[in-house]
């Protein structure tokens, strides 16, 4: 369970026109209860629904409000609620930090298992997404998709109960694109998906739509990504 | 010998090679530094990639230090730096990261290591924004990539600390 609760988020940054800068919004007040297992948000560049993610994952803290992930505060119980969240990001060339996928994995496990059990354990979680035979090749040689499912080999090592993922998909290929969808369907975990993949939002049991910096829609797919779309073609004005 | 007390013993060599390297100054020491790091990173067996990486980080400083006005000086420090970026790497092909994190202070430990994977990472960015330069026909004017190149090793730099805390190993 994600609860957003009148939460906002706020930057120092210059006004449009220049000068000094000034407080500005980024995001909300956000309130929202999320308990669906697949939720998906959507929305325009710059809308905000990545820092939404950010948010719920607790990378950000909320400038005022609360926002709270399994009971846990992400303000006051930062520690806890990592145990608790798996965070996937777009790039996985960010996310990954270890020369190879095997050591990438024992890096996530040094959390949560004794040192003797840890390789075993990371080639398992390598075996469930078919990079057991890459284990030991640097990273930088693996494919796209292959980085990305190595990634969330990473986040799920840790056995996290909610995984938020910030446009997984984007950088990859159809055929990537759909295995990454299909493993993320397949999760028990709670999954939080920001896309601008509209298939993949209708697959969702809830959808939220962010423009500006605020939730302006929030409900069933068909319903959510309605609103999506006529928005998005008032918007498109070729220049 | 145990596992944690070889890569101890290997940790010690390399420091106590990378304080000679630095404490000793001048071409001959360098260039003997150089030659032992060489030589161990040839029977290692260091990757191509980190070779190129190696040799074009110390040209980098020897050249920057050169620009100051003595030439040997650069001759010395490329030669110190390659000598350091090897014999850093023959560590690293011979000892799993997870041995390196385990022996070290947590947070010592995972600088090193990231640090030494930025090395490809931080080459990787700067290709991809010379050949941005390249594809405006603008790649011989340093400063249309140095300035960039740094903005995104800056910006990787910040996405690498968000990874960490996401994976609960930085601050919150």
């Amino acid at each position: 369970m994600i609860e957003l609760d009148a939460a906002e988020v706020t930057a120092w940054a210059p006004p449009p026109g220049g000068g000094r800068d000034r407080v500005v919004r980024l995001l909300g007040p956000v309130t929202v209860s999320l308990a669906e297992r697949r939720v998906a948000v959507v929305g325009a560049n710059g809308s905000g629904k990545s820092t939404l993610a950010r948010l719920a994952g607790g990378l950000v803290r909320p400038s005022s409000g609360a926002v709270r992930v399994g009971g846990l505060d992400t303000a006051r119980e930062a520690t806890a609620v990592r145990r608790h969240v798996g965070f996937l990001f777009t790039d996985p060339d960010a996310q990954l930090l270890m020369p190879t996928p095997l050591e990438d994995v024992v890096l996530s496990l040094r959390r949560t298992t004794p040192p003797a059990a840890r390789r075993a354990a990371a080639l398992e979680w390598l075996d469930r997404f078919g990079l057991a035979d890459r284990a030991h090749v640097p990273v930088h040689v693996l494919s796209g998709g292959q980085k990305q499912l190595l990634a969330l080999a990473s986040v799920l090592a840790v056995e996290p109960s909610v995984l938020i993922c910030d446009e997984p998909t984007t950088l990859l290929d159809l055929r990537w694109r759909t295995v990454v969808d299909e493993v993320l369907a397949g999760l028990p975990q709670q999954v939080l998906v920001v896309t601008h993949d509209l298939e993949a939002a209708a697959r969702a049991e809830r959808v939220l739509v962010v423009d500006a910096g605020e939730v302006v829609a929030d409900g069933p797919p068909a319903d959510a990504i309605g609103t999506y779309r006529e928005l998005m073609r008032a918007r498109a004005v070729v220049p | 010998m145990t596992r944690p007390a070889a890569t101890a013993g290997k940790l010690a060599v390399l420091a106590a090679f990378s304080l000679a390297v630095v404490l000793v100054p001048g071409i001959v020491a360098g260039g003997a530094g150089a030659t032992v790091a060489v030589a161990a990173a040839l029977v290692t067996g260091v990757p191509r990639r980190t070779w190129r990486d190696a040799v074009v980080f110390a040209v980098l400083v020897g050249a920057g230090r050169a620009w100051s006005g003595v030439p040997s000086a650069g001759v010395a420090a490329a030669l110190d730096v390659l000598a350091l970026v090897l014999a850093g790497a023959v560590l690293v092909a011979r000892t799993p990261p997870d041995e390196l994190l385990d022996l070290l202070p947590a947070r010592l430990g995972l600088a090193a290591v990231l640090m030494l994977r930025s090395i490809p990472a931080l080459a990787a960015t700067v290709a991809a924004t010379r050949e941005a330069a390249r594809a405006r026909g603008c790649e011989r004017d340093p400063r249309t990539w140095l300035t960039p190149a740094a903005i995104r090793a800056v910006a990787r730099a910040h996405a690498t600390g968000e990874a960490l805390v996401a994976r609960g190993l930085g601050g919150a």
